[in-house]
């Protein structure tokens, strides 16, 4: 904060600037004109009038007693001389922008408070992201605050840029290196940029790349773009290792789309459903969702799209894939054989041959112009990998002398990482370009801090025609440029008028006028469409429909497909938090649970998981034995060479063989909450003969434990299931109860009675029906026999009024977390590290429990969203002896934080476990000074410090040591709604009250509403007989409802 | 007291005491220098003292978190502990109430002792229930007193609360039930010393006479406590116990818990008493007050306390399966069977199996195996209380928040130093106080004494 | 014994069935007895004297109604009347939880004031002193004492007769 020149003022600390002090005294010095009018003799011999001097009394007084550094620190923030108009205290103001790093796009609102950034919201007038978010979006405004920004450039801008421009001028081979950019009015200064120096070239390249497919679409159709997917169309969703739902491409609208389709109508006779098998090695989130699984090595990838072409068309199939994976693969051709153009099939292959018959695959089934169009491309991934291959190996040869990194973090996320760290070395001229310090920019001479996306200005084209505005919340924190403003003006561009208050503002508004204004025909006058774009964040202009024709011919890359490797191998995937590893600087992020593993702070190495008969699970090398006691052990793994030690987790779902990490973490050039944490695994990625990366590798030798035990395993959650059944004599069994216990066996029925979870296959629905029906019939009996007089209160008050509730779908979440961190960022849940999360500190208040189910082998997955449940009944309202918990005549479980002395009993007797504790002084705000715990090693502990507290919720308290929390159902939302009818004189719609975690849904899971509003979206949520309430026997009474889960699975499949 | 005593029992005071012995042998240790043992043992009490001082300012300063509590586990070692302290603050008043109740005169040799230990038990354990909140210079939140916060006042639904009043209640009433016996021992104390001694005790004695009324009335008085202090004792553990049956978490939701709650207290009452008495009357040479007799009697109910504990155990076990709840029957099964099943195996050994061998009278009446009976017994009443609280924290209704727990250092510096500060006071106790109720075993010589006993025979 | 220079005819016993029998001789004598000191309750020795039974326990009673009814009509009176509030779904009046600190509180009420009338009426409270007549009372020694100052000297002498008769070991005039 002190480096920034707007005065921002904190404390008496900063007042002692001098700057500030001599502002105090030259406010005292100016002579003030004399009032002609006033005729006093006095006041004209005071030569002030009473106004000012009243004027000054106040601020020397203030002033001085602050400049005097009085020993209390001023914790006052000092009210507005002039407001500005869009500001008012207390309430909150919202901005439509965009959120984009690198190839994610986001179309959000900003809400600001007191001109503060404080919380991210989708938009919901976006066409490609319909209102959800992703988890990374709702992170972003923590960026923001990072500490770890990057706050001036390495030289005085006007400086640097001479240097700049000299070098440059000098230079006979110029590389700009950066990441998928879709802004167009970035590409046209880039343009520019090129135009004057020729001898410059952009490298595009992205740390996960669809470089594979960019490239088989360009031989297919000749088109290098990425075609636009219809999930919601499609009744047989086919992946190849695609991770759709999680981090492939555009994951957020894919997952708008494909829930369309997966929630099923409780009403119908015969529900249907799209049918979604997943070919993969690992389990995905989007694995995790699928009906089918079917489990193939890394290696097998390509062989099982052969397997499924040539059962497709009728061509006897080589043996290469294992029997299992391809007498699915032949009954799932068989499946969608008929279905024309209701089926998609996608592939997150990086090879071109294997895109290339994934391509001829879609063509067969007639995908094309129903469930694959290309009219509204997609923009989200440009990067070629061969290119930067070529780049890093001219770079060697030392053939480039000047290097603009933007945003880009070659040194960290290349497989060649290393090679090109050193090779940099021997570039003359090298400028890094971005937000925040990486590994790339460590290498630089020059560095050009650019601002946060929430203060700064562009534009975004994700998908053809469809732009989207990113316009500036707050003014810049810190002595930053705009990258594009940057590029523009080393190249003296004379679009750019460097004098202008904001002059890539009035660039991009000139673009938008030449370019896109003339796009439309709704508008006349330019300022009145620029306004409505402004307003609603999105701009859709029309595309023509083009008709491709595929040219490719198959068979020859059919024979291009290699044939699977052999041994132990490794694939390396990108996690819905981490990215690969663009997000490590952010807390959240880092803290969010892996949604399959549920691991938080770092990756781990997958390690299979087996039952073989007898009362525990078998895993690799019988590691992991005692995970369940926090314990994990720890193996060197090489591949490349390159050997690194690793914990293990044991998971689910992975081929055999086969073993599994994450990329994106190691980090060590990055904000403290990356730094360090995890293995970096991008040093294991390999390259295919077309330069392609590819994310999985052979092992080098099998992985040897190293006898250590990391006693900070991070995990939230062990691999509890419910339902994972196997054959024993022949008869099926829970195999996760059997394995429960110490010594002997667990009872079966233990956990698979238990009303936590329904599911079914989607032609047994009627039986689930049933089965519901029965269970809260027999809850319904247990709850008959009680004292407590709940018809009483529901008539009193309940039935009057409001009474809050809520209805999640469990068929409709993906459990992607994006409302996990949204309620992370309302409520001001403190983020607590890695080893008081390895100690289950976490303070989550909404987590979303992860069930695995069905075959032992290869199971599906339950995501259960799970908070609060604000029982009428609340057991933890009975015992606190001081009654800081209680209940509203509204329904709701409040909770006092200032009466809380922390018992802890309302914890323990709570039946969802969804009270957490303030364990140490996470937020800072305890009586004692220098307790406070670190997070990763910070400086100063994480939230102590004035910049990050900017993100604080002012609507939420901030709860101090040793007091219990716990969801709320946004209260302050819920009021914020209450006060803004009445002040309308008008009754609450429905929508008007939403909590963080339903508006951060991207499928539309999370229904919240008054049950007293019969004809409400809650009523018609809960008229189904798959509704039902966890642990309804014990009388609890809770308001969260969920409905029964619903898959599709084809047993000839797996 | 006089009423007519089989003449087959053992006599109560051996070695042909006359009053005026009593008198020397009883009042002897507190106006001689204290031994060396003496010295030893209360310089290790003070070392343990310490360390539960160091233990409370670490999790004051740094929070709970300093304990290896979860968001699974609210409670563990130091609810445990509280239970086992309240329990073994059992033994005192039930010797001195319900033992005088049912005109038991063996009780006179040990009551005294017994109340002191119940008292220093209770002390201690009430250290836990304020150390264990996480905010506790707001600790007082929890008294109903007038305030300006509406008033706020408590919530009286709360089993915590109930808590607070029944250990407070039972701390006072056994505090007067002590003293007021105390009294005319102290006038004894009193009329042997000079000077400074003599102001003091006679401060203590509160200028007692022995004046024949005054007698009378304390007689009566002492009747009446008792009357009242039965109930009392019964009701604080079964108040106790609501901590956990009131609660919805399977294997704490129990209706069997207040009586089974009590027998144990009582079991691991008796046996703290054991230990400390066996050391005792070794120390102080009060073999003659301390008698076997007394010994085979607690002896006796220790057997009868556990063989109860026992079937409670086994009960709960049928009704879990009798139940067909299935979290019921999960709770207890993951209590014997889960990851926690070392403290249920220590639990039934030491509190079930092994007291079987006080069938024995030979066992009964030797000094060794009692001793470490009595130690077994508390090892095992400790892991009783922690099976209960952790173990079925640690699995209940949701399988997405099961958890593992292990203490920290801070906490087993907590457990041990509240040994600490209990034989810290225990040991002061003996030096300023007759360990043994002079008046009262000088009331049953004539009948209990052995030179006298003999005579009937 | 309040009131200072008092002299006190005294005999000491070493036995209490020997004190008792003094005792019951010298109601034959019709001697008032002013008190008599023994170091521990000595059973009968109440009815000799003509003592009436202690209505300690009528205090204890009214005490205890009083910390009964206090208890239950305060909690009562927070949750209905003061400040209602719901927790976790019961009624206000939940009687039943209101149990425990009402039997809690009659205890404490009744034992509290019991105690604190005991030492009223006896008129022992810390630092009181009292003269003892002889430090062995509370050791072994039993004593009967008679007011010299109530008594004629032939009187005195039938007394000192009477300790002798009754086998006292010792018998000494002190004025306290």
């Amino acid at each position: 904060m002190k480096n920034n020149n707007k005065e921002v003022w904190i404390g008496h600390n900063d007042l002692n600037s001098p700057e500030l002090q001599e502002m105090a005294k030259q406010e005292f010095a100016n002579n003030i004109p004399v009032v002609d009018t006033m005729a006093d003799e006095q006041v004209m011999e005071s030569s002030t009038n009473r106004r000012d001097f009243l004027k000054y009394l106040g601020f020397g007084l203030g002033a001085a007693t602050v400049a005097a550094s009085c020993e209390i620190p001023v914790k006052r923030a000092i009210p507005y001389v002039v407001k500005p108009d869009e500001i008012v205290p207390g309430v909150a103001t919202y901005y439509a922008s965009s959120f984009v790093k690198g190839g994610d796009y986001t179309s959000i609102l900003v809400k600001t408070r007191e001109g503060r950034p404080i919380k991210i919201e989708g938009n919901s007038l976006s066409p490609v992201t319909h209102g959800g978010t992703t988890a990374r979006a709702q992170a972003a405004v923590l960026d923001l605050y990072n500490v770890n920004r990057l706050q001036n450039p390495t030289k005085d801008w006007a400086e640097m840029d001479t240097e700049i421009k000299d070098a440059l001028a000098s230079a006979n081979n110029i590389r700009i290196i950066t990441n998928t950019n879709m802004s167009p009015t970035a590409q046209k200064a880039m343009g520019e940029f090129l135009a004057a120096y020729p001898k410059a070239q952009v490298v595009t390249y992205d740390a996960v790349s669809a470089s594979g497919m960019l490239e088989a679409n360009e031989v297919s159709f000749g088109l290098p773009t990425i075609p636009n997917y219809h999930f919601d169309k499609a009744d047989n969703i086919i992946s190849f290792g695609a991770d759709f739902l999680g981090t492939w491409i555009s994951a957020g609208e894919y997952a708008h789309g494909y829930a369309k389709n997966r929630k099923v109508d409780p009403k119908a006779e015969n529900p249907t459903m799209s049918h979604h098998t997943q070919v993969e090695s690992y389990m995905s989130l989007t694995g995790s969702n699928a009906d089918n699984r079917i489990m193939v090595r890394p290696s097998e990838q390509g062989a099982a799209i052969k397997a499924f072409y040539n059962a497709l068309v009728g061509n006897n199939m080589g043996s290469e894939l294992n029997e299992k994976a391809s007498n699915a693969l032949k009954a799932l051709a068989d499946k969608v054989k008929g279905a024309n153009g209701k089926t998609l099939v996608v592939s997150g292959s990086n090879n071109v041959a294997e895109q290339v018959v994934v391509n001829a695959i879609n063509e067969y089934l007639g995908s094309y112009g129903s469930t694959i169009t290309f009219d509204r491309t997609s923009n989200q991934r440009q990067g070629l990998d061969k290119p930067m291959a070529k780049l890093v190996s001219d770079l060697k040869g030392g053939k480039v002398d000047a290097v603009f990194v933007m945003d880009a973090n070659p040194a960290y996320d290349l497989p060649e990482a290393a090679d090109f760290a050193e090779a940099m070395a021997k570039v003359k001229t090298s400028v890094f370009i971005s937000t925040v310090p990486n590994e790339t920019g460590a290498l630089c001479k020059y560095v050009a801090p650019a601002p946060h996306f929430l203060e700064a200005w562009g534009d975004v084209e994700p998908k053809a025609g469809m732009y989207s505005i990113i316009q500036p919340t707050i003014a810049p924190l810190f002595n930053t440029r705009q990258a594009e403003e940057s590029l523009l003006v080393w190249a003296d561009s004379s679009n750019l008028n460097a004098e202008a208050d904001q002059p890539y503002f009035e660039y991009l508004k000139a673009n938008w006028e030449a370019n896109m204004f003339p796009k439309q025909n709704n508008f006349l006058s330019f300022q009145t469409f620029w306004d409505k774009t402004l307003h609603d964040g999105v701009f859709t202009a029309p595309v023509a429909a083009s008709n491709v024709r595929n040219a490719a011919d198959v068979n020859t890359y059919l024979a291009q497909i290699a044939k699977p490797g052999q041994g132990e191998e490794i694939v390396l995937f990108e996690t819905v938090a981490m990215g690969a590893g663009q997000y490590a600087e952010n807390p959240w992020l880092q803290e969010l649970p892996d949604p399959v593993t549920r691991t938080t702070w770092g990756n781990y190495f997958g390690i299979p998981i087996t039952w073989e008969g007898g009362n525990s699970m078998v895993t690799y090398q019988n590691l992991n034995q005692e995970e369940y006691k926090g314990k994990a052990d720890v193996v060197e793994v090489s591949v490349n060479g390159k050997a690194q030690d690793i914990t293990c987790i044991a998971s689910f779902g992975l081929a055999a063989n086969t073993f599994s990490a994450a990329l994106g973490f190691g980090r060590m050039e990055v904000g403290f909450a990356g730094k360090g944490v995890g293995t970096n695994s991008m040093a294991w990625l390999s390259r295919d003969n077309d330069g392609n990366v590819q994310y999985f590798n052979i092992l080098d030798a099998e992985p040897k434990p190293t006898g250590e035990i990391d006693y900070e395993f991070p995990c939230v959650q062990y691999h509890h299931t419910f339902g994972i059944t196997g054959q024993e004599d022949g008869k099926e069994i829970n195999v996760d109860e059997k394995t429960l216990m110490a010594i002997g066996e667990g009872f079966q029925g233990g956990l698979t009675e238990r009303s936590i979870i329904y599911q079914a296959n989607l032609n047994e629905v009627n039986d689930l029906k049933a089965k519901i029906a029965e269970k809260r019939e027999f809850a319904k009996h247990l709850n008959d026999a009680t004292l407590y007089p709940y018809e009483e209160y529901q008539e009193k008050f309940y039935s009057q009024g409001h009474h809050w509730g809520m209805a999640i779908d469990l068929n409709a979440c993906i459990g992607c977390g994006a409302c996990q961190v949204a309620c992370v960022a309302e409520n001001n849940v403190p983020v607590v590290g890695k080893t008081e999360v390895s100690r289950h500190h976490e303070m989550t208040w909404l987590r979303i429990d992860r069930y695995f189910f069905g075959d032992h082998e290869n199971p599906n997955t339950v995501y259960q969203p799970m908070m609060c449940q604000h029982c009428d009944n609340a057991p933890c309202e009975n015992v606190c002896p001081v009654g800081a918990t209680n209940h509203s005549s509204e329904g709701l479980n409040q909770m006092t934080y200032n009466r809380c002395i922390g018992t802890r009993y309302c914890a323990n007797n709570c039946p969802f476990k969804v009270r957490r504790l303030n364990w140490y002084d996470y937020t800072t705000a305890d009586l004692f000074g220098g307790n406070e715990v670190y997070v990763n090693g910070e400086e100063i502990p994480f939230g102590a410090d004035n910049l990050t507290r900017m993100v604080l919720n002012p609507d939420v308290t901030v709860r101090s040591r040793g007091v219990i929390e716990k969801c709320s159902f946004c209260v302050q939302r819920i009021q914020e709604g209450k006060l803004t009818a009445k002040k309308e004189g008008r009754s609450l719609r429905e929508g008007d009250i939403k909590p963080a975690c339903q508006t951060a849904c991207v499928t539309g899971a999370i229904t919240f509403g008054d049950f007293n509003n019969e004809n409400g979206a809650l009523a018609k949520a809960l008229d189904s007989e798959l509704n039902y309430l966890v642990l309804e026997e014990t009388n609890v009474q809770s308001s969260v409802h969920y409905s029964a889960k619903i898959i599709n699975r084809d047993e000839a499949i797996s | 007291m006089s009423s007519v005593v089989s003449p087959i029992r053992q006599p109560l005071v051996k070695g042909g005491k006359t009053y005026h012995q009593i008198t020397e042998d009883i009042c002897s240790p507190t106006e001689r220098m204290p031994s060396t043992q003496w010295f030893i043992a209360f310089a290790v009490s003070i070392a343990f003292l310490g360390v539960f001082a160091f233990s409370v300012f670490w999790t004051v300063y740094w929070g709970i978190g300093s304990w290896n509590l979860n968001r699974t586990i609210g409670w563990s070692w130091d609810i445990t502990n509280f239970v086992w302290w309240v329990g073994i603050g059992h033994a005192g008043t039930l010797i001195s109430a319900i033992l005088l109740l049912f005109r038991q005169k063996w009780r006179t040799g040990v009551n005294r002792a017994a109340e002191a230990m119940t008292i220093f038990a209770v002390i201690c354990a009430g250290q836990y229930p304020l150390i264990h909140v996480g905010r506790i210079w707001l600790v007082f939140f929890i008294f109903p007193y007038p305030n300006t916060r509406g008033p706020l006042w408590v919530n009286f639904n709360s089993p915590l609360l109930w808590d607070v009043f029944a250990i407070s209640t039972y701390l006072t009433v056994s505090l007067l039930f002590w003293y007021t016996g105390l009294v005319p021992d102290f006038a004894t104390l009193r009329d042997r010393s000079k000077g400074i001694r003599r102001r003091i005790y006679n401060g203590l004695s509160f200028g007692w006479t022995g004046s024949a009324k005054h007698w009378q009335r304390w007689e009566a008085l002492s009747l009446i406590l008792a009357g009242l202090a039965t109930p009392l004792v019964l009701s604080v553990h079964t108040i106790v116990s609501f901590d956990f049956a009131t609660s919805v978490i399977p294997g704490w939701h129990t209706t069997i818990f207040p009586p089974y709650f009590v027998a144990g207290a009582i079991f691991s009452g008796f046996a703290m008493v054991q230990t400390l008495m066996i050391i005792t009357r070794k120390v102080l040479k009060l073999q003659d007050y301390i008698t076997l007799e007394h010994i085979e009697s607690m002896n006796k109910v220790i057997l009868v306390t556990g063989t109860i504990v026992g079937v409670a155990y086994l009960t709960e076990l049928f009704i879990a399966w009798y139940s067909g709840y299935i979290y019921e029957q999960f709770a207890f099964y993951n209590r014997v069977l889960g990851p926690f099943y070392w403290s249920y195996i220590g639990m039934m050994t030491c509190n079930v199996l092994s007291p079987q061998i006080f069938w024995w009278k030979k066992m009964r009446r030797n000094i060794f195996v009692t001793f470490i009976m009595s130690l077994f017994v508390n090892v095992g009443m400790w892991f009783e209380r922690f099976v209960i609280i952790a173990t079925t924290l640690a699995r209940d209704y949701l399988p997405s928040s099961w958890s593992y727990y292990t203490p920290t250092w801070v906490e087993i510096g907590l457990f041990v130093g509240t040994l600490g500060l209990f034989f810290t006071l225990f040991l002061l106790f003996t030096r300023v106080a007759p360990v043994v109720a002079i008046a009262e075993v000088k009331s049953i010589l004539k009948t209990s004494g052995d030179q006298y006993s003999h005579e009937e025979h | 014994m309040e009131n200072q220079n008092k002299s006190v005819l005294f005999g000491l016993y070493n036995d209490e069935e020997v004190l008792m029998s003094a005792i019951q001789q010298a109601n034959e004598k019709h001697l008032d007895i002013m008190e008599v000191f023994t170091p521990f309750p000595v059973h009968g020795i109440d009815e000799l004297l003509g003592f009436k039974e202690s209505r300690l326990h009528i205090v204890g009673f009214i005490f205890g109604a009083i910390g009964c009814s206090f208890a239950f009509l305060f909690m009562t009176w927070v949750f209905t009347a003061d400040w209602p509030i719901i927790f976790g779904g019961k009624p206000y009046f939940s009687a039943p939880a209101f149990i425990p600190i009402t039997f809690e509180l009659t205890v404490l009420f009744a034992s509290i004031a019991m105690v604190v009338t005991f030492y009223a009426i006896c008129g022992l409270w810390p630092g009181k002193v009292n003269p003892t007549l002889d430090d062995r009372i509370t050791d072994d020694k039993f004593c009967i004492a008679f007011d010299a100052n109530a008594h004629s000297e032939e009187e005195l002498n039938a007394i000192k007769l009477f300790f002798s008769e009754t086998n006292a070991e010792e018998v000494h005039t002190k004025d306290i």
